[in-house]
């Protein structure tokens, strides 16, 4: 995807947008009409790891009102071009809920039918769903041209890191665990194909990426991109779920030309969860140089990711750029390949910065410093202006270390998109804990960001305060959770979003926005399709930290701050007081 | 969204026509609001071959003065529960307990029978049928096995519903219609402790109302969860508090999310004697000695053991100082 593909204009489009969307006119993939379309289902592997020995879809094609059964054997082409990842799989199912075999029936109930007919034989391999077994010695490869299962590595170094740290006053290190978390679009994936006399395909889809969905369904299929339009609806959400192609677009697709009719394919909320592309859990080990009056000397990054059994393919590149003024740093990225479900492209950019704040915060507690101005002494202007408005906005300078009982003030930075080349925001959160039910409510949020480009400051204003909203879910309590790999989140009860009762009051102050902005102009970063959630969630989760330290006495290390990870804090606090 | 599967649907017009065909069927299944056990339709947790609808009974929908008591029908909604002058004057709890549960949307459509009579969950049981055959089935439904405690020969699911506490302590008495008539029981009487089979209604009985009793004294109800809406309780308690003077004269605690069932907690103990540090621990004990978390839920156990204790005395803080 190229950048001339996203300048789309959208400005203008989008107060429509939302006009349909909240009046329930706006029509979704799966509500477009299609009299006499067949019913698409697919099947997925229920065992985590294995060799597929052979599929067996004869009793399936027999049954009454089967119109199609596909198999990986239909597509021999990756998906995207990419290495390793079919829209069907053909050799091996590296995750639970990879797609194996899909069938296009008359109705549900003869296409659920034909699904059960299909014989699958597997030959089980070992399993693997953390990076460190996953990296372990002697660990079956989940990919041949992937030994040790590591998925991706980076390293970057800039400065003298080893004088840095001789240098420092105080050095200290933290371990950090971020959750993985979901793009957890609320509209399930859907897709309509229509088949035209001509044998050219019209595909209805919810994505955010038509132009992907066409390239890779013509790749997919074997056919001329001219015979395939696609039309994508409204998008009930995307978050790193639709930027690019998805497997069951093309499956879709494989169904309708060899029924050579109509196919509507839905899928469920369990499904949806299934297709994830959304960060995996993250761990960041940092080591961070200050002198005493709080300037920074070195910084020392190594961040592990438990990556799914694929990714998406518009990787970022794995640099974490620094938020600050400081030359001597130092990153490593490890992104092991585990039996889960495909996790999307981000390099944890985000959670380092996210773990370089927390230790920031601590440091300038032990060091008896402000969080803010230790930050200012160390920020560039732009991040340095975005701190000076947020110490006005909320009042720091008089609520720093005044807050009532319970309740705490914490403050954190980060970048607005997860490259070198976004802006930067500064932000304050009041907090509170209850030290019975463990759970941190968050009260009011100021955030500063300059947003460094042209862009209509209304627009930045509604994507910071969403971007916000989506940090503080991975903040207090969005998280996925698997047992053998088996997804046990695949639900909006169990995968806790937080609802707009949990959603803080957020005061906004934007920065360096152009006053007119073009037609063209999007808050979605061009190069990656990615808002502004996974920068922001940078700043929120460290904010959090600080907050609840500062209510509860207590230093998180692991992510999300869900009441019971509180309530384990609370209890370790108090068993060292007696 | 997975189809329902197929099933004729009754809908009778009266209570005896309803009795008549629940116990003219074999295995069929109730549905009021739809809210619980569409849901689980939908994933394959029973293929009723008949479902019949109570919707359509409207004498179930009353809210009156009997006597000295307050009848609730089975299908008043929980939006009505919730803003009811009756219920809000005499059962502030109630009301309260009923706007904690789930969304402003399910709330329009849940009733208090079906509230009541929700079935129990379990991560191994609320799943789709292809992530339970995945997971060879289990004790509930379809399987041998329990995820939860292995070599269990019952099921250890766990009933969530939040009215049911409340109405406990409040001793509310359940309306049931059979064949030949109504019989009156204890609301706790409704319950088994076995995740499987966790009404003790027979096949021919629906539940019909809830009879309240006049309430001496102060209630209350506290529910413990991760978000303050849709979810489900991780524990929740209820009190019913008659203090005279500096010493607890009558009190009732029922709690749920705990167990199979919800439960009636035995505070003899605490009767006589005032609230405080003393009480509170007999509270704590007895609540200990009740409840069985276990891990059926996302929130470990150890979590609803501690938040169950801790809110149980911020509740009684709280209806003590009211009281």
């Amino acid at each position: 995807m190229n950048t001339q593909d996203m300048r789309i204009p959208r400005a203008d489009a989008s107060q429509d947008k939302s006009a349909a969307k909240v009046s329930g006119k706006a029509r979704y993939a799966a509500d477009i009409p299609a009299n006499g379309a067949l019913v698409g289902r697919i099947l997925r592997a229920k065992i985590p790891h294995a060799r597929i020995v052979s599929i067996d879809v004869s009793q399936a094609l027999a049954l009454e009102g089967v119109a199609a059964v596909c198999t990986g054997a239909d597509c021999p082409a990756p998906l995207g071009g990419a290495a390793t990842e079919f829209p069907l799989a053909r050799d091996k199912a590296r995750y639970r809920g990879e797609a194996v075999a899909a069938v296009a029936a008359r109705d549900e109930a003869t296409a659920e039918q034909a699904i059960r007919l299909i014989r699958v034989e597997y030959e089980k391999l070992p399993a693997y769903f953390d990076a460190k077994k996953a990296m372990g010695e002697g660990a079956e490869a989940i990919h041949a041209d992937k030994p040790g299962n590591i998925l991706r590595e980076a390293h970057a170094t800039s400065g003298d890191v080893e004088a840095g740290f001789a240098a420092a006053e105080l050095t200290r290190e933290k371990s950090i665990k971020f959750g993985e978390v979901n793009p957890a679009q609320l509209e399930p994936n859907a897709t309509l194909v229509e088949v035209g006399r001509d044998g050219g395909l019209i595909l209805h889809a919810a994505t955010q990426a038509p132009q992907d969905v066409r390239a890779c369904v013509a790749q997919g299929l074997g056919m001329d991109e001219a015979q395939i339009r696609v039309e994508n609806a409204y998008v009930g959400g995307g978050f790193g779920a639709r930027s690019e192609c998805a497997p069951f677009e093309i499956i879709a697709a494989l169904l309708a030309r060899k029924a050579k009719r109509s196919v509507r394919l839905k899928q469920t909320r369990e499904e949806t969860f299934l297709g994830h592309r959304g960060r995996p859990e993250t761990h960041v080990a940092v080591k961070l140089g200050m002198m005493k009056d709080g300037r920074f000397t070195a910084c020392q990054v190594q961040t592990t990711q438990t990556g799914g059994a694929y990714a998406s393919r518009s990787a970022a590149d794995g640099a974490a750029p620094g938020l600050y003024a400081l030359h001597a740093r130092q990153h490593d990225l490890l992104r092991a390949c585990a039996n889960l479900p495909p996790c999307g492209g981000a390099a944890g950019a985000a959670e380092s910065i996210a773990g370089v704040e927390a230790l920031i915060n601590e440091m300038a507690g032990e060091l008896g410093l402000d969080p803010l101005a230790v930050r200012a002494l160390n920020a560039p202007r732009e991040l340095a202006d975005c701190l000076e408005a947020v110490k006005q906005a909320s009042g720091w300078a008089e609520r720093r270390g005044q807050t009532p009982k319970g309740r705490g003030l914490g403050l954190a930075c980060g970048r607005l998109t997860e490259g070198d080349d976004g802006g930067v925001a500064a932000l304050a959160l009041e907090v509170s804990v209850d030290e019975v039910t463990g759970k941190a409510t968050a009260h009011k949020l100021w955030i500063a960001a300059h947003v460094g480009g042209a862009l209509d400051p209304r627009a930045a204003e509604s994507r910071i305060r969403t971007g916000v909203w989506m940090g503080l879910g991975r903040a207090l309590s969005e998280e996925t959770r698997y047992v053998d790999g088996k997804m046990l989140h695949g639900n909006l009860l169990d995968y806790r979003m937080p609802t707009l009762v949990e959603s803080p009051d957020v005061e906004v102050v934007v920065i360096g926005a152009a006053d007119a902005a073009p037609a063209d102009a999007s808050p979605v970063d061009p190069r990656t399709g990615a808002n502004w959630a996974a920068g922001l969630s940078a700043a929120v989760m460290p904010a959090l930290m600080g907050a609840v330290h500062e209510a509860a006495g207590v230093w998180p290390h692991t992510l999300p701050l869900s009441p019971d990870r509180v309530s384990d804090l609370l209890d370790a606090r108090d068993r060292v007081k007696k | 969204m997975n189809a329902l599967p197929d099933f004729r649907l009754h809908r009778p017009a009266t209570l005896d026509e309803a009795v008549r065909l629940k116990a003219q069927i074999e295995h069929p299944a109730c549905v009021a609001g739809g809210s619980d056990i569409l849901v689980n339709l939908r994933r394959g947790l029973a293929k009723p071959g008949d479902l019949i609808d109570l919707s359509g009974l409207r004498d179930l929908d009353a809210i009156e003065r009997i006597g000295d008591e307050l009848w609730i029908g089975a299908l008043t909604t929980l939006a009505r529960l919730t803003r009811d002058g009756a219920v809000a004057a005499a059962y502030p709890a109630l009301a309260e307990a009923a706007a904690t549960v789930a969304g402003p949307t399910h709330r329009a459509a849940a009733t208090l029978g079906g509230n009541l009579c929700q079935d129990t969950r379990c991560v191994y049981y609320n799943q789709s049928e292809w992530w339970r055959d995945g997971n060879a089935y289990c004790l509930k439904h379809c399987g041998e096995k329990c995820h939860v405690v292995a070599k269990s020969d019952r099921c250890y699911a766990t009933y969530h519903g939040d009215l049911a506490p409340v109405l406990m302590a409040l001793g509310a008495s359940a309306i049931v219609a059979r064949a030949g008539g109504l019989r009156r029981l204890p609301v706790e009487n409704l319950f088994r402790e076995d995740g499987a089979h966790y009404l003790t209604l027979a096949p021919d009985e629906i539940l019909a109302a809830i009879a309240l009793p006049p309430l001496n004294g102060r209630a209350a109800y506290v529910k413990g969860r991760v978000r303050e809406s849709v979810d489900f309780p991780l524990t929740g308690i209820a009190a019913a508090l008659k203090r005279e003077g500096d010493v607890i004269a009558a009190l009732r605690v029922a709690i749920t999310g705990m167990n199979s069932a919800p439960l009636m907690v035995d505070v003899s103990k605490l009767i006589g004697k005032p609230w405080n540090d003393e009480t509170a621990t007999l509270l704590s004990n007895a609540l200990r000695s009740r409840a069985t978390a276990l891990a059926t839920t996302l929130a470990g156990p150890k979590y609803r053991r501690r938040a169950m204790q801790g809110l149980a005395r911020r509740l009684m803080d709280q209806v003590w100082a009211h009281g």
